[in-house]
């Protein structure tokens, strides 16, 4: 018992040690899942992934909706202004590492007191409904009002792709105590290989 | 949201020292809160509505949640010709805002967000339709005269799950033909 003990974490530490050598080499700037790779999340909506997306966007179609989106790290969207006027900025934290931080540029306000930032928060090991996977947890940081928003993707190489999204708004109240919105998540439920 | 682009003065109702704001949601039925200076100083049960607040220099913060979507946010400026569009395709999932212009100590006297829905793994330009249902499978249906057996399930064949790891130490089960690329075939 104690061996198979043993040896389950020395797997693991062997596993974790690949990821923290080779995670960030996973993460080549147009990297994206096969065409066709079917994902599924826990709200029951679904993307496919789909060819001719521009570096470093991979395009997907939502199978709910049908429309397309072209996503850089899963997250960004290339129809977002914010995204579009911040792309190199972005595509910096490329390789992934832990700190890498990307200040945005806010269109249309040059105030850097309340600038959006991105940053590598940690890696972190997670369990969602399809599985365990090692991602990167990229944290959005926006000033709005007097709080701020920070939405998280879990980001995994592995998949090329967010397997997990929480969102919050956050905003100190008039006593001093933090006062936060409901946050929304997601999951990823199921992948579909072509 | 037609009636705040076509018409932008529409919908704003000012008296002295208050302001009525109107919150209109795509779709509708959101409860929206109201936040100046980090506190809560009013909220809308359900869109659409409306909120009489006092006039101020001070920004008005309007956060509009529905179950199922993601929540929304707006700041709505004072005296500012323009609002500032607060969550407007940062990452692109609240949606368009869009309003009449505003004055001097006024705010905006309309608010019109679309909401998009939670869980929505990509940010999408518009919301979606319903979901269709996943991996759909014929069922067999009863010949027409024959009653059908009672409490006896018709079972869809579960699609083929295989276990795939890589080399991050990752382990997943996916459909389909095979592992995703990168991926190996757990023993």
């Amino acid at each position: 018992m104690t061996s198979v003990v043993k040896g389950g974490i020395g797997a693991m530490l062997i596993a974790m040690l690949a990821w923290t050598t080779e995670g960030a080499a996973q993460n080549v700037p147009g990297s994206c899942p096969a065409p066709r790779t079917i994902y599924t999340f826990t709200d029951s909506s679904s993307l496919q992934a789909l060819p001719g997306a521009p570096p470093p966007f991979c395009r997907f179609a939502n199978l709910s909706g049908g429309q397309q989106v072209d996503l850089f790290l899963g997250a960004f969207s290339a129809a977002s202004p914010i995204v579009q006027a911040n792309i190199d900025v972005l595509t910096s934290l490329l390789p992934l590492q832990v700190g890498k931080t990307a200040h945005l540029a806010r269109v249309g306000s040059g105030d850097r007191s309340r600038q959006t930032t991105v940053q590598i928060e940690k890696q972190e090991t997670i369990e969602v409904p399809v599985g365990r996977l090692a991602c990167f947890v990229l944290l959005w940081t926006e000033p709005s009002g007097q709080g701020k928003w920070e939405r998280r993707w879990w980001y995994c190489p592995s998949l090329e792709y967010a397997v997990k999204y929480t969102a919050q708004f956050e905003v100190v109240g008039a006593g001093g105590q933090p006062l936060s919105s409901q946050p929304t998540s997601w999951e990823l439920m199921g992948v579909r290989v072509p | 949201m037609a009636c705040s682009i076509l018409l932008s003065g529409c919908a704003s109702i000012f008296e002295g020292t208050t302001q009525q704001i109107s919150v209109n949601t795509t779709p509708a039925g959101a409860r929206c809160t109201f936040w100046k200076n980090g506190g809560l100083i009013a909220d809308i049960p359900s869109t659409p509505g409306a909120v009489t607040i006092r006039k101020s220099k001070d920004d008005l913060f309007i956060v509009c949640d529905k179950p199922g979507y993601v929540s929304a946010s707006f700041v709505n400026r004072s005296g500012l010709a323009m609002a500032t569009f607060a969550n407007i395709l940062t990452a692109g999932l609240a949606w368009a805002v869009d309003s009449s212009r505003g004055a001097d100590n006024k705010y905006q006297g309309e608010v019109n967000l679309a909401l998009v829905p939670a869980a929505t793994p990509a940010p999408v330009e518009q919301p979606r339709a319903a979901p269709a249902p996943t991996a759909p499978e014929p069922v067999p249906q009863p010949r027409a005269g024959t009653p059908a057996p009672a409490q006896v399930p018709v079972a869809a064949p579960a699609p083929q799950q295989i276990e795939c790891t890589a080399s991050d130490g990752s382990r997943i089960r996916v459909a389909g033909s095979g592992c995703p690329a990168g991926w190996a075939v757990a023993r």
